[in-house]
């Protein structure tokens, strides 16, 4: 069943006194347990085209569609909501919410449902999932930047999003923290179902997605044969071993 | 660094955020203005009487004034003149009058007749009587106010009373601006000596001898003035009637100091919240430039100069909004200060106002600056600033460990003054507001900490969010609660005292009023207290035989220069069997005081004239004729702040010299109506304008209208105080909202919605400013209990002290709700950021 | 010319306990040189960099520039060593949002007391020579990120320094604009004999040192030669 569809999808920018168009025409199709990983030069559209696909930007032409609503047709309240229950983003300039704890942070998003305590014990199952449990009541600063994208993750996991997107998550990493990250993307993907859009600036990240495409020039570039679990056509590439590796 | 490159990137960082320098600017500015009006409004009132002294005294430097209105001798101003030392000495008529234009409308006057000596002198008052221009035989000159007010214009007539006698004058010249200067606003009229002395019945007799000495010889000159005067006249120094005035204002002097302390305190904090919102930007920017190398000495210097130039041109805007607000909001007249002194409409502006307001505006911006110089003085100072704006912990450079204590201490040590040296009350309610500062940091994380334990029963994150946002800027919420508590604090306090002095003073004048059904005393505004003399006409001695009329009684009254002071005499008629109320005893028994007041040779005094004496110790009061008494008791001052003095009417009588009476005090049978019973005795006396028959209820009703206006602006004072701190708490929390967007825009990525960012942020608000405002609720209740104490102990007010519970609560909620009310127009257009403004990177 | 002698700085941390950011470390940069410091974050590479500029003193070690020991200057000669001999780039450029790209490379000149004219007048040719001298009166919020971190270049160079430090100076840029600042930078330094200390985890910052020292953990591990950068996929 296809939750998120980017339907001719395009965007236009002023840069300085041109006008440029950042997405022109994205036709993108993703389903639950998906990993999609899109990888592009800065300024390729990347962050605007994750933006739009939550629903938090609107797209100039083409239309969004998650989980069969069209997201221009919503109204304001909707797609707040959409953010809180079934959308989770991960953003490159995501901060904790001023004043609180790692968990109490990670934990926010669920203290409407749940009562404070269980809020904050299901927070902390989560940042141990991620592998992070030992940061809860860590200050921000004192967090490297592999830890601070898996805090991101987790305050968007604890939702049990139906779809994840996530904005160069492995920037700033060195290669451990990098496979930690990509590790738990795809654990999440393969085990929760939950359909994982991801964006990167170069290919070395992506090696652990299911599907691997790159956006330039504001199109979506996928390779010729696309076929679950394998890369082709890419230089440096692994050999196709068509199984997906345990992240972790 | 040059100072043209300081003032460029001045302008820059202006440009960049204008709306937070402008919030800064207005906070100064209302701080400024507020003590301006303040100080203005204060100088104003001993500040006129000033003026018509200098007006009139010119070089004289002693006078020789009569003990009542009847005047002295010619012969004595005679012997003035020629006695050892004196150079010079101008007679001088000044009488209290009521003039009444056509229409009807009344004002009370100081009636000034004087001649060429007092010209000579050097008063340029009276220049305009000897003026060639001017003709002024017999006819009076007024200023030009005056007579608008009283509807005449030159040529008319209007009826003058002195006493209770009326006539008809002339008004011969209006005199403006040019010929008067700024004493155009003083009640005054003006008459050559002799017509004056006609008008206010003196026949040839003065009132005033203004006395010139000459050169090195002042000694000798006041030795034999004090012969002549032979104790049956004062001599005193020519400006004494200010000094008599500053003594009766003092209490009002001390209040408005409070307010303007206060007001600068108030006008401090809305700086500091303004300039909170610039200071973090502020001090990365320096600890770049530090990096670069830019020395310590330049970082002050582009501190200093930032402050600088916010300062002045917040001074500059603040002078002129204070000039605006002295002029509309304080224009009232002082009240019951003028039934005793001529005190004038001149709005006074003296270089003091003006420079302590403007260093006050100038104060407060330097101190609010000096957070980013403290960076030079931490110990890591560059990779510090590095850190991130939230990573940063909002610790103080100050160590708050200490800062409870402190605070209890300084409420030790004001309990201490108030208890030990209550005259020193007003130092100690700064002790207090000092204490209330200090103890805010540390009651605001107790209330954040119990507002979180009960977030954790609620299942609401943006309670969580509130308290978390709170949390991580200490320094603003301190300076919001700060600004709320003070408001609360001053205004509670203040105004909660004023009730209670106001409610001692309408017990009085009840008692007072009520001591007889019907009133008949002259008329005019200044003489609520009775205190001009007149003779009863013929046709009085006809009342007691009215229908109704039990019994008429003589009251006597009036007013004493009692070496600083002017007090009150009240001196009821002996028939009254309780001329001492239990309301106004402090020292004495009642029945022994009221018995002995009874008889003759007692007399009761207030606490500030009876300093150092007990009960049945003998006193000399400085009377036209001396009278030698002994205390019966010890009062309050029954609503004069000067001093009261109490004794009965045979005695005033023996003392003033003369059978004229204050008032006619008519009783009547039970069930009269004494409306009806006015009406009766009004026709009885004809067309005696002089007079004036009131019941008791309407004198009670004029009495209390008075009063209310006298401590009035009080009232207006703090109303401002609390409308401007309501206005820059929303200011500041609107700017504070609004420079929050980008991350408001991260909770809205989080998934909350536009209601809930609205409502997450007038929760924060709320909660800062509930703290705030109760803490500054309940220090102003006991600043109530301080000042009120002081009043009735220090100065002997009567006051009914009741801890003004409702006013704190309604002020508390006044404020927060106003402000928070107002904060949430920015708050809701703030919270309708869209989660795609996400912070610049850089 | 800049000379590290076994410095180590140690830090309480959160917990109290004591973080040795830099331990015993020695290092040498000669005129001229672009010395490349690589290591993953936490490393303390930044605290290095500090250290290096005197503007932290080391708990044991000295560091010395043109054999003068920094710990010994007061607070005004570090100052002015700083003004007059070294540049720094960080990751964030920190302009001025409100100033153009020209007055904000033209600061550190108004701040050491030239006016503005002959600020803006010396710091032009920089511009230009890094490109950016077309976008001279935008405000520094209209620039592009990567013209936004070459005006700070600008700016680093604005006082003709001896050394360059160099902090992550492009972190938050992609590759492909990575690679062009930092090759910029060794360019232009070289140009101008102006030593250079880079502090990265960008394999393309390692690219353009004469000289690459790892750094784990606050020691400095054997020099290695340059990295190769990784290739970026070719599209078909």
């Amino acid at each position: 069943m296809t939750l998120l569809s980017l339907d001719g999808v395009t965007k236009r920018y002023a840069r300085g006194f041109r006008e440029v168009e950042a997405l022109a025409g994205i036709e993108l199709d993703v389903e639950a347990g998906d990993f999609v990983a899109i990888w592009g030069g800065s300024r390729s559209g990347k962050t605007t085209l994750l933006r739009i696909a939550a629903g938090i930007e609107p797209p100039d032409g083409g239309r969004v569609v998650f989980d069969g609503h069209d997201l221009g047709t919503l109204a304001r309240k909707a797609r707040a909501r959409l953010l809180l229950t079934d959308i989770g983003c991960v953003w490159q300039t995501g901060r904790i919410t001023r004043g609180l704890s790692v968990l109490d942070h990670v934990a926010l998003p669920r203290f409407k449902e749940r009562s404070h305590a269980q809020a904050r014990r299901e927070a902390h199952d989560v940042l141990e999932r991620v592998g992070v449990a030992q940061c809860a009541h860590a200050r921000w600063h004192e967090l490297s930047d592999g830890e601070r994208t898996r805090v991101a993750l987790a305050h968007a996991l604890i939702r049990r999003p139906r779809l994840l997107l996530a904005d160069e998550p492995t920037a700033n990493l060195n290669m451990i923290e990098r496979e930690q990250v990509l590790g738990v993307l795809r654990s999440v993907a393969e085990e929760a179902g939950v359909a994982i859009v991801m964006t990167a600036p170069d290919a070395p990240n992506l090696l652990q997605s299911h599907r691997l495409m790159a956006l330039d020039a504001g199109r979506l570039i996928k390779p010729r044969s696309e076929q679950r679990g394998t890369l082709i056509d890419f230089p440096g590439s692994r050999p196709a071993s068509g199984q997906a590796s345990r992240g972790r | 660094m040059r100072t043209r490159n300081l003032l460029f990137l001045y302008v820059q960082r202006v440009r960049t955020h204008p709306l937070q320098e402008l919030l800064a600017l207005l906070g100064i500015a209302i701080g400024v203005a507020l003590m301006f009006a303040v100080l203005v409004a204060n100088a104003s009132v001993t500040g006129s009487v000033e003026q018509l002294m200098r007006g009139t005294t010119g070089r004289a430097q002693l006078q020789v004034t009569a003990r009542d209105e009847h005047g002295f001798d010619a012969a004595i101003a005679r012997r003035i003149a020629d006695a050892p030392g004196v150079r010079a000495a101008a007679p001088v008529v000044d009488v209290r009058t009521t003039l009444t234009g056509r229409g009807g409308s009344a004002r009370t006057v100081d009636l000034i007749g004087g001649d060429a000596r007092l010209v000579s002198l050097g008063g340029s008052l009276l220049r305009e009587l000897v003026s060639p221009h001017i003709h002024l035989s017999d006819a009076i000159a007024l200023p030009s106010p005056l007579a608008g007010e009283l509807g005449v214009h030159g040529g008319d007539t209007v009826r003058i009373t002195s006493g209770a006698q009326v006539r008809t004058v002339t008004v011969a010249t209006l005199l403006d601006n040019d010929q008067l200067g700024a004493l155009v606003d003083s009640p005054i009229a003006l008459a050559p000596l002799a017509y004056a002395q006609v008008l206010a019945g003196l026949g040839d007799r003065y009132t005033r001898v203004l006395v010139e000495a000459q050169p090195g010889r002042l000694a000798q000159a006041r030795a034999a003035l004090d012969r002549i005067a032979a104790d049956r006249l004062n001599v005193a120094r020519a400006d004494h009637e200010a000094q008599l005035l500053r003594r009766a204002a003092a209490p009002n002097d001390q209040s408005t100091a409070l307010f303007a302390a206060i007001s600068a305190l108030v006008g401090l904090l809305f700086a500091f919240n303004a300039m909170l919102l610039t200071v973090p930007e502020r001090r990365r920017f320096i600890a770049d430039l530090r990096l670069e190398g830019l020395g310590d000495l330049t970082v002050v210097r582009l501190v200093l100069f930032d402050a600088l130039v916010l300062g002045l041109a917040a001074s500059l805007v603040g002078l002129l909004l204070g000039d605006l607000l002295s002029r509309d909001a304080f224009h009232a007249t002082p009240g019951y200060l003028s039934y005793a002194f001529a005190v004038g409409d001149q709005r006074i502006v003296s270089p003091t106002a003006v420079l302590l307001a403007a260093a006050g505006g100038l104060a407060a911006t330097f101190i609010a600056a000096l957070r980013p110089l403290s960076d030079l003085l931490s110990r890591r100072p560059l990779d510090d600033a590095y850190r991130e704006e939230d990573e940063r912990t909002d610790a103080a450079v100050v160590p708050r460990r200490w800062l409870p204590l402190a605070g209890s201490l300084l409420v030790a040590a004001a309990t201490g003054v108030l208890l030990t040296a209550p005259h020193a009350t007003i130092v100690g309610i700064g002790l207090l507001v000092g204490a209330m500062l200090l103890l805010i940091p540390g009651l605001l994380t107790t209330g954040l900490r119990g507002v979180d334990l009960v977030s954790r029963h609620l299942r609401s994150p943006l309670l969580v969010i509130a308290v978390g946002e709170l949390r991580a800027s200490t320094t603003r919420a301190i300076a919001l609660a700060a600004t709320g508590a003070l408001a609360v604090f001053g205004s509670v306090a203040v105004e909660g005292s004023h009730f209670d002095l106001q409610r001692g003073l309408d017990t009085d004048a009840h008692a007072f009023n009520h001591r007889a059904d019907l009133w008949i005393a002259p008329s005019g505004a200044a003489n609520e207290l009775a205190t001009v003399s007149f003779r009863p006409p013929p046709a009085a001695a006809r009342i007691a035989s009215l229908p109704g009329v039990r019994a008429v009684h003589v009251y006597r009254g009036g007013f004493l220069d009692v070496n600083d002071r002017r007090v009150w005499v009240v001196a009821p008629s002996r028939e009254d069997r309780r001329p001492l109320l239990p309301s106004q005893l402090l020292h004495g028994d009642l029945t022994t005081a009221n018995a002995r007041l009874h008889g003759h040779g007692w007399v009761g005094l207030s606490r500030a004239l009876a300093h150092g004496l007990s009960v049945g110790d003998r006193v000399t009061l400085p009377t036209p004729r001396p009278l030698r008494l002994r205390l019966a008791a010890i009062l309050t001052n029954l609503g004069w702040s000067s001093g009261a003095v109490l004794m009965n009417a045979d005695d005033f009588s023996r003392g003033w010299g003369s059978n004229d009476a204050g008032a006619l005090q008519v009783l009547l049978d039970p069930g009269v109506s004494a409306t009806a019973a006015a009406a009766r005795v009004r026709a009885l006396l004809g067309a005696q304008q002089g007079l004036a028959v009131e019941t008791a209820a309407q004198r009670e009703q004029r009495f209390r209208a008075s009063t209310r206006q006298g401590l009035g602006r009080l009232t207006q004072i703090a109303r401002l105080v609390l409308v401007a701190a309501a206005l820059a708490l929303a200011a500041a929390l609107g700017g504070v909202v609004w420079s929050r967007r980008p991350r408001l825009a991260s909770l809205k990525l989080s998934g909350f919605g536009d209601g809930d960012v609205w409502r997450a942020l007038m929760l924060e608000s709320a909660i800062v400013l509930a703290i705030g405002c109760s803490i500054g609720a309940l220090f102003g209740l006991y600043g109530q209990f301080m000042l009120t104490r002081w009043l009735s102990d220090s100065t002997g007010f009567p006051t009914a002290y009741a801890p003004a519970w409702t006013l704190a609560l309604s002020t508390f909620a006044g404020i927060t709700l106003v402000a928070v009310a107002i904060a949430a127009l920015p708050g809701f257009a703030a919270a309708r950021v869209s989660p795609a403004a996400t912070p610049v990177e850089d | 010319m800049l000379e590290l002698r076994a410095v180590s700085k140690a830090f309480a941390g959160p917990d109290g306990e004591t973080i040795r950011a830099v331990d015993r470390v020695s290092l040498t940069v000669a005129a001229g040189e672009l010395v490349a410091l690589y290591g993953p974050s936490g490393s303390g590479k930044s605290t290095l960099l500090f250290l290096a500029a005197g503007i932290a003193q080391p708990d044991a070690g000295a560091v010395l520039f043109d054999g003068h020991d920094l710990a010994s200057l007061s607070r005004r000669a570090a100052a002015r060593h700083r003004r007059t001999e070294l540049g720094f780039v960080f990751q964030s450029t920190r302009l001025v949002p409100g100033l153009s790209a020209i007055d904000n490379a033209a600061l550190k000149l108004m701040a050491e007391g030239a006016t503005r004219t002959e600020a803006r007048r010396r710091v032009a040719p920089l511009l230009e020579r890094l490109g950016v001298v077309a976008r001279a009166e935008h405000r520094a919020t209209q620039l592009s990120r990567g013209e936004r971190h070459r005006v700070a270049l600008a700016r680093a160079l604005s006082n003709d320094p001896r050394l360059v430090l160099a902090d992550e100076p492009t972190g938050s840029l992609d590759s492909q604009r990575s690679q062009e600042v930092l090759a910029l930078l060794a360019e232009v330094c070289r140009e101008r004999a102006i030593a250079v200390v880079l502090v990265t985890h960008d394999p393309a910052g390692a690219a353009v040192a004469d000289r690459v020292q790892r750094l784990r953990d606050g020691r400095l591990t054997e020099t290695t030669g340059a990295v190769a950068p990784v290739a970026a996929p070719q599209l078909r």
